[in-house]
């Protein structure tokens, strides 16, 4: 029961922020609908994926979000009547001449055709939760009935993430490194003059903010560290524990403002080369497991005692990388983003 | 009738979040509100691959003492956990690209952006008159 409680509450939440006018308050709902999805998966037992939104979608995407509405504009414009007034009274339409009049009751229909569709074809599918679907009786058993004596990591997500799908989360993380090279060069400008005087003395007179992420801010970096360490025996791991570790950053960051950031000497001076490290890390143990005689990632040939023991600690080494790769490269679209400029 | 409803109705909420997010991304006019609608059509494909993974009665894919009760399927949560940080790396390759398109244009609006860029291209001048001259276009027009 609480399930459907739970998803209806998502749908709302939807629904609430497509209509919003003011962006900002479509936002924080967003950031609600990330952390109701996130009960949502621990209600699924996807404990890993749940420990990802949290930090991800009700975090990080909230707070990019913001940012980039301080440097656009924060109301929607030019749609005065919602969609019901629309359906109400078609003759209160202000339109501009180049929109066309039938756009939302065109795109209305579209959605309704799509969705038809798409519940037609859910006709077909295995019931929830059925332990005999497809999905789940070929691949799956022998992951759970041989990953832990072939990798030695007792949880599955890790195993298969970092051994089984090794050059996919490569991929994942090349990806995450792209986009934080893509957002240099789309707005990093050479002049840092940066025009936060202002809200500076505001903040100034948040002091329980500031106290509270002064004391916080250690602790939340001491738990994503060991986030990534115990990734292997319990939910958590590289993607995680560096989302967590880069929102800690940027928790100091709106505390106590963009230039007070900017003196943390290590983001500043070797912020980009951070990004590549932990790629680099990552295919780095690749190239090692090649050189001491294996495949690429077979971490079982690396000479660190026996078969098990080195195929979880190149699984180790590889989180690691994942880690200073995603904490990186979050800091870094943290700050190229809410950057003001004159 | 009930047991089809029954077994299925989680997909059918997964649709409606997915249309919902759907309709934003077609309809409105803000590229936020696009993004916002690409998110939330995100989420709507990752719960329906969480949900394949549920097998009734089963426990979190992390090996247990207890024998004899089922595990869910790792496989799903594995391909979702990578895709919610690429998610949220392409939202921000989005949303600098929006900063960018702002910074040109000074408005958000798509159709606002579509006239625009048609009425600077018909125009042979420096860029920066063209600017000029589509916003007072534009004023006038509306």
């Amino acid at each position: 029961m609480i399930d459907l409680m739970l998803l209806l509450f998502l749908v709302v939440c939807a629904i609430a922020a497509v209509s919003m006018k003011d962006l900002l308050s479509t936002t924080i709902i967003l950031g609600v609908y990330s952390l109701i999805m996130t009960v949502v998966w621990t209600r699924l037992n996807a404990v890993d994926v749940a420990f990802t939104e949290a930090s991800v979608g009700a975090g990080i995407t909230t707070v990019l979000i913001i940012a980039a509405l301080s440097r656009t504009k924060r109301e929607e414009e030019g749609q005065e009547y919602g969609m019901w007034s629309k359906l109400l009274n078609p003759q209160d339409l202000k339109l501009t001449d180049k929109q066309s009049p039938l756009l939302w009751l065109t795109s209305l229909f579209i959605v309704l055709i799509t969705g038809a569709v798409l519940i037609y074809g859910t006709i077909d599918m295995p019931d929830f939760g059925d332990p005999d679907a497809p999905a789940n009786i070929h691949l799956a058993k022998r992951f759970i009935e041989e990953s832990y004596e072939e990798t030695g990591v007792p949880n599955f997500v890790t195993a298969i993430l970092a051994s089984y799908r090794g050059y996919d989360t490569l991929g994942e993380t090349t990806v995450i490194f792209t986009a934080g090279i893509s957002l240099i060069l789309l707005l990093r400008r050479k002049s840092y003059i940066c025009d936060t005087t202002i809200k500076e003395k505001e903040m100034k007179e948040h002091i329980v903010i500031r106290t509270i992420s002064r004391i916080l801010i250690p602790f939340v970096q001491l738990y994503a560290l060991y986030v990534i360490a115990h990734g292997e025996l319990s939910p958590g791991g590289g993607f995680q524990g560096g989302v967590i570790f880069g929102s800690s950053i940027i928790l100091y960051v709106i505390a106590f403002g963009l230039e007070e950031g900017r003196k943390v000497r290590i983001f500043r001076e070797m912020g980009d080369l951070l990004n590549s490290t932990g790629v680099l890390i990552y295919a780095g143990i690749g190239v090692l497991c090649l050189l001491a005689g294996g495949a690429y990632l077979e971490y079982d040939k690396l000479p660190l005692g026996s078969e098990k023991m080195a195929s979880s600690l190149g699984i180790y080494g590889i989180e690691i990388g994942v880690g200073i790769t995603v904490a990186a490269v979050m800091i870094t679209i943290f700050f190229i983003t809410a950057r003001h400029e004159r | 009738m009930i047991e089809l409803i029954l077994g299925k109705y989680n997909y059918w909420v997964y649709i409606t979040l997915m249309m919902i997010g759907f309709y934003a991304m077609i309809e409105k006019e803000n590229l936020i509100k696009k993004i916002i609608g690409m998110n939330i059509f995100q989420t709507a494909v990752f719960l329906f691959y969480i949900s394949i993974a549920k097998v009734k009665g089963g426990t979190a894919p992390i090996l247990w003492e207890k024998e004899g009760i089922p595990y869910d399927n790792p496989i799903p949560h594995v391909l979702i956990l990578t895709a919610i940080v690429v998610s949220v790396s392409t939202t921000a390759v989005a949303l600098a690209l929006i900063i960018r398109i702002f910074k040109e244009y000074g408005t958000i609006e798509e159709d606002k952006i579509l006239i625009m860029s048609e009425v600077s291209g018909k125009q042979d001048s420096t860029e920066n008159s063209k600017f000029l001259s589509s916003t007072s276009l534009l004023q006038k027009g509306e």
